[in-house]
């Protein structure tokens, strides 16, 4: 018996070793398959600057995405760019990389990571090298996506991509309601009244999860910092965009967040629960819903503005040619701008009529928003920051507490973590 | 009497009925999640989230397995993921076993203290040394590489793996030993011939328990592998899941195809594992 088991033991092993080896040796000629060929050049001849760009795309992202290198690569003469796949804990991976003096010569970030990685040093300024370069259009980005890109007065990062937050609205849920379409124009108290006629049994007239807490002190002027890093969150501009967040909270057209966090915030609108929805101008309600989708820019205050999340490539300190890198990474920012929507360029902007013909119907509307989009004034610890602005100021807000007392706690947090 | 209603064989029947309705519905309710995922897996995108929810609403969609396949490279991923993972495998079995025969069986200078800075090392969260070993790696050439993954494990094997040895060995009879040192056996051979003989069921355990971390592990095969060519299967699959949008059908698709082989292993040592939970007294 013992024996017996032993050998079904050794048996076991011995199939997986076998397993092992026969794999391994079909893997050498395997390795060809891989997708696509990680973006780099069979011609590359010894004298171009070998260059690394790490992505978190994935799947079928990252195969459209070593095309486009690869595109990039043919006409590249003085350097040939390789496609690093970070598919999960990118960031981990990212910040390990660097610490290990691995860092790939350029890297997708989101906004609220350039101040930070910038005052550490791991990213590198492009000002000095994008001058006098032809392939570089500033006047081509929109204002408020480059704006993302800068840390004390350089530019860190070139966007890619920016979502601009729109206001989608249930057209059918509005027209049996006898409710007026919304529009461009559409002011906060429009949009709280408004949403009160549509808030009946099981049906609300807004979902506000989405948008963000520094967005409602936007629309009067304020802001959390100013462009310097210096706290505005108690400008009087700041405080009035507050007390219409709560004015708005307290209007009871939504759902509390909780209520809506548990029933999926974006089910909730493409389900017919919630009439309006504030989302990024890529989502895809026309698709994935069964009644008419209408979209229009986000309420406001005394100004136009939307937030917008936008995705950038900043090059890394550490590449051993900067002038060059720089040259390639506006080379594959171009390309890039000509395969995702919403492009953060002028010139790329109309990409969006043919990639996604389900929005045509909004293109002036979108466009209008990528005017007014913006990100946050990123701080070196904006990941700690966002964290107080959550903890003291939207739930202090939400519980209906008082908002100049929410905002000097959120402040003195602030403070203490800016030390 | 009749009023009382069924007789000894009826009531019987009846318990049994009764407990195997029971035994059913757990059961259901133990696979419902796996059924879910098989049915996920065979869905087209715009009907998974739908609500109410159905189970194979628009027919059978096996190009979630085409896709799965072929998106990410499958096979060569499998192989890398089987390579590193036998090869974790029979580090943490053997070396742990060799290790564990000597803090129980040897008699050598500061052997607790030995011991004890081996067990420490359960205690240390792999985050806090994440980044220096990186850096340690990267010194030597081996980042980008397998190396890293599977080399220090022949140096000592696991330290819970080794604990767990340990009290093992220290259960077998001095006597067997004793008996062999007579017949001129060596301690390695009384290694091989007498206690890895006996601890079959709990070398298995650990075997399983080994098969299974190294097969789903993410954060190794994402810190030390670049290149997409030499990536696990849990890092293929995670590519399914993008910052924007999850790709439900295939990454469902791609996760039954590799579940297989972690249930087929266990499927073919699952005697020896049950025997071994009891011997050793731990469980997944």
């Amino acid at each position: 018996m013992k024996k017996n088991v032993t050998a079904r033991f050794g048996l076991l092993i011995a199939i997986m070793l076998a397993l092992t080896v026969v794999l391994a040796a079909c893997g050498g000629s395997n390795s060809s398959n891989a997708p696509a060929n990680n973006g780099k050049n069979t011609e590359k001849p010894a004298d171009k600057v070998k260059l690394k760009v790490a992505t978190w795309a994935g799947a079928e992202e990252l195969r459209e995405f070593e095309e486009l290198v690869a595109k990039v690569n043919t006409t590249a003469t003085d350097y040939v760019i390789e496609v690093q796949s970070i598919p999960a804990d990118y960031y981990q991976k990212l910040q390990t990389m660097i610490a290990g003096k691995q860092s790939p010569d350029f890297m997708w970030l989101s906004q609220e990571y350039i101040a930070q990685y910038a005052s550490l040093g791991a990213i590198a300024p492009l000002d000095e090298h994008l001058n006098g370069l032809a392939s570089y259009k500033a006047d081509d980005y929109f204002q408020g996506t480059i704006d993302v890109g800068q840390y004390k007065d350089k530019l860190y990062a070139l966007p890619w991509i920016s979502q601009p937050y729109m206001l989608y609205y249930n057209q059918d849920m509005f027209e049996k309601a006898g409710v007026e379409l919304p529009t461009n124009d559409w002011t906060w108290e429009d949009f709280i009244a408004a949403g009160k006629q549509l808030t009946k049994d099981g049906e609300w007239g807004a979902l506000l999860n989405n948008i963000p807490t520094a967005m409602y002190t936007w629309s009067y002027g304020g802001d959390v910092f100013d462009k310097d890093g210096n706290i505005k969150l108690d400008s009087p501009e700041s405080i009035k965009g507050l007390e219409m967040y709560q004015s708005v909270v307290k209007s009871g057209i939504a759902p509390a967040r909780a209520q809506a966090d548990s029933m999926g915030n974006g089910d909730m609108f493409k389900t017919g629960k919630v009439a309006m929805f504030v989302g990024g101008a890529g989502d895809d309600f026309e698709k994935s819903s069964s009644f008419k989708v209408g979209m229009v820019l986000p309420p406001h205050g005394t100004e136009k503005v939307t937030f917008s999340w936008i995705g950038v490539t900043a090059m890394a300190s550490s590449t051993k040619n900067p002038e060059i890198a720089t040259k390639a990474l506006v080379d594959m920012t171009n390309a890039i701008h000509q395969w995702k929507v919403v492009a953060p360029t002028k010139s790329g902007f109309d990409l969006i009529k043919t990639s996604r013909p389900e929005k045509e119907y909004a293109v002036e509307t979108i466009r209008q928003a990528s005017e007014v989009a913006r990100g946050f004034n990123n701080q070196p610890k904006q990941g700690e920051i966002d964290g107080a602005i959550w903890e003291k100021l939207t739930q202090a807000i939400e519980k209906g507490d008082d908002v100049n007392a929410a905002v000097k706690s959120t402040i003195d947090k602030i403070n203490t973590i800016t030390k | 009497m009749a009023s009382y209603g069924m007789g000894r064989k009826q009531q019987k029947v009846f318990r049994s009925i009764s407990l195997y309705i029971l035994l059913g519905i757990f059961s259901l309710s133990t696979l419902f999640p796996l059924i879910w995922m098989i049915s996920t897996s065979l869905k087209s995108g715009d009907v998974i989230f739908q609500i109410p929810p159905q189970f194979l609403p628009d027919g059978l969609h096996w190009n979630n397995y085409t896709r799965a396949i072929t998106e990410i490279n499958f096979f060569v991923l499998f192989k890398n993921t089987l390579v590193i993972t036998v090869l974790q495998l029979l580090a943490n079995v053997f070396v742990s076993a060799f290790v564990a025969y000597g803090f129980a069986r040897f008699q050598f200078p500061g052997k607790n203290i030995w011991f004890m800075l081996v067990l420490s090392t359960i205690m240390l969260p792999g985050e806090v040394t994440m980044i220096p070993v990186f850096i340690g790696f990267s010194e030597i050439g081996w980042s980008n590489s397998i190396l890293p993954l599977v080399i220090p494990g022949f140096f000592g094997g696991a330290p819970v793996f080794i604990f767990l040895l340990r009290q093992f060995f220290l259960a077998v009879p001095k006597d067997l030993e004793e008996s062999a040192v007579i017949d001129g056996a060596s301690s390695f051979t009384i290694f091989c011939k007498i206690f890895l003989p006996l601890s079959i069921p709990a070398l298995v355990t650990i075997g399983i328990f080994s098969f299974q971390g190294s097969w789903n592990d993410l954060l190794g095969p994402l810190i030390y592998l670049n290149d997409v060519d030499k990536f696990t299967l849990t890092l293929g699959l995670s590519m399914f899941k993008g910052v924007m949008k999850v790709e439900w059908g295939p990454l469902m698709a791609g996760s039954i195809l590799a579940l297989l082989p972690v249930l087929i292993v266990f499927f073919m040592a699952q005697k020896h594992f049950v025997e071994g939970i009891k011997l050793s007294g731990i469980k997944g």
